[in-house]
């Protein structure tokens, strides 16, 4: 007989609890794709970005066939520097493919996000309910970071907002640098 | 580049699964199946990390390895979903906290990693820590490498955002 004493629950909730809704604009969001042997040269590019100052609000990377998928999502007012910063990873021998969008971010944490099920799913069923389509859309830890094409960010927290409990009034801001 | 830079802590979250889609093939609708079966089956992601590609929706997370018979399951009844999902070798989740917002602290903990020739399957920011999806078997080598990047704090804080 097993003896060992066990406990099992999860935190549920009939409407989800957020701290609230973030929601960031004029941010350009770099996309490239980086062969897995410039892993090393990326970060590189990064250093050197970070020397000159430039902050971040979300960076995330997938695997793929074609190597490591990058987003960065900074203020706009790097474009230029940033830009300037990946064309060294371009012109090298293994070329990054890479472009920038516009984009705006909506952020949010709420209780327990970090060991809990449903929150990406609810997430997305409440923007799909009303036809706003992600960029890209990253949650680690407790953090959940929707990004947006620009001039959408508002629609996002409105149908968020039918769906997921808020404590208080959203918070937006102009994109600052960050750091 | 030697210069290192105050970092307070690192974290790892392991016994974990990657699901990957392989290449953007991944309808919206097909997303969103997916997700719904996890909720039904209130299995919980450790990380999601998903895009819109030119050929579809991509995604990434890690789920916790006794869940992946579960999500097998649930995907065998929908062979396009099925047919797009790739599952990996036992992944780790390695954390280094705080980043500051400071993209050197991205930029050294990839050049270190790239430098020993560690697998990466993917990375992600969150509020305060830099998450690192490395295979399991790379454990020991990808925390070693990332701690000389770091003055790591000898009593780290535990709080991850």
């Amino acid at each position: 007989m097993d003896r060992t004493l066990e406990t099992r629950a999860a935190y549920w909730e009939s409407r989800i609890k957020t701290y609230g809704f973030q929601r960031v604009t004029g941010l350009s969001l770099f996309e490239m794709t980086v062969h897995t042997e410039r892993i090393e040269a990326l970060g590189r590019a990064f250093c050197r970005m970070g020397d000159a100052g430039v902050g971040f609000h979300l960076v995330c990377s997938q695997a793929s066939s074609q190597g490591l998928e990058v987003l960065l999502l900074a203020p706009a007012q790097y474009r230029k520097v940033i830009e300037e910063h990946l064309q060294e990873l371009v012109e090298g021998p293994d070329k990054v493919f890479g472009r920038t969008l516009p984009a705006e971010m909506v952020f949010f944490q709420g209780p327990h996000f970090g060991d809990r099920y449903g929150i990406v799913d609810t997430t997305l069923r409440a923007l799909a309910a009303k036809g706003i389509q992600m960029t890209a859309m990253a949650c680690s830890g407790s953090c959940i970071y929707l990004v947006v094409a620009e001039g959408r960010s508002e629609e996002a927290v409105q149908a968020l907002s039918e769906v997921f409990e808020i404590p208080k009034a959203v918070s937006h801001k102009r994109s600052m640098p960050v750091g | 580049m030697n210069e290192t830079i105050p970092m307070e802590g690192m974290k790892v979250s392991g016994d974990l699964v990657r699901v990957n889609v392989v290449d953007a093939c991944l309808t919206e609708e097909l997303l969103t199946g997916f997700l719904k079966g996890l909720t039904e089956n209130r299995v919980n992601m450790s990380l999601f990390i998903g895009g819109k590609g030119s050929g579809g929706m991509q995604f990434t997370c890690c789920v916790a390895a006794p869940d992946q018979d579960r999500l097998k399951t649930l995907t065998e009844p929908i062979p396009h979903l099925k047919a797009c999902l790739e599952f990996s070798a036992p992944v780790d989740l390695l954390s280094v906290f705080p980043h500051r917002f400071n993209l050197k602290a991205l930029g050294l903990s990839l050049m270190a990693l790239g430098k020993a020739h560690i697998p990466l399957h993917g990375f992600c920011s969150s509020l305060s820590a830099l998450t690192f999806i490395t295979d399991h078997a790379d454990l020991g080598q990808a925390s070693s490498v990332l701690q000389g990047s770091f003055n790591l704090h000898a009593d780290p804080s535990r709080t991850l955002c």
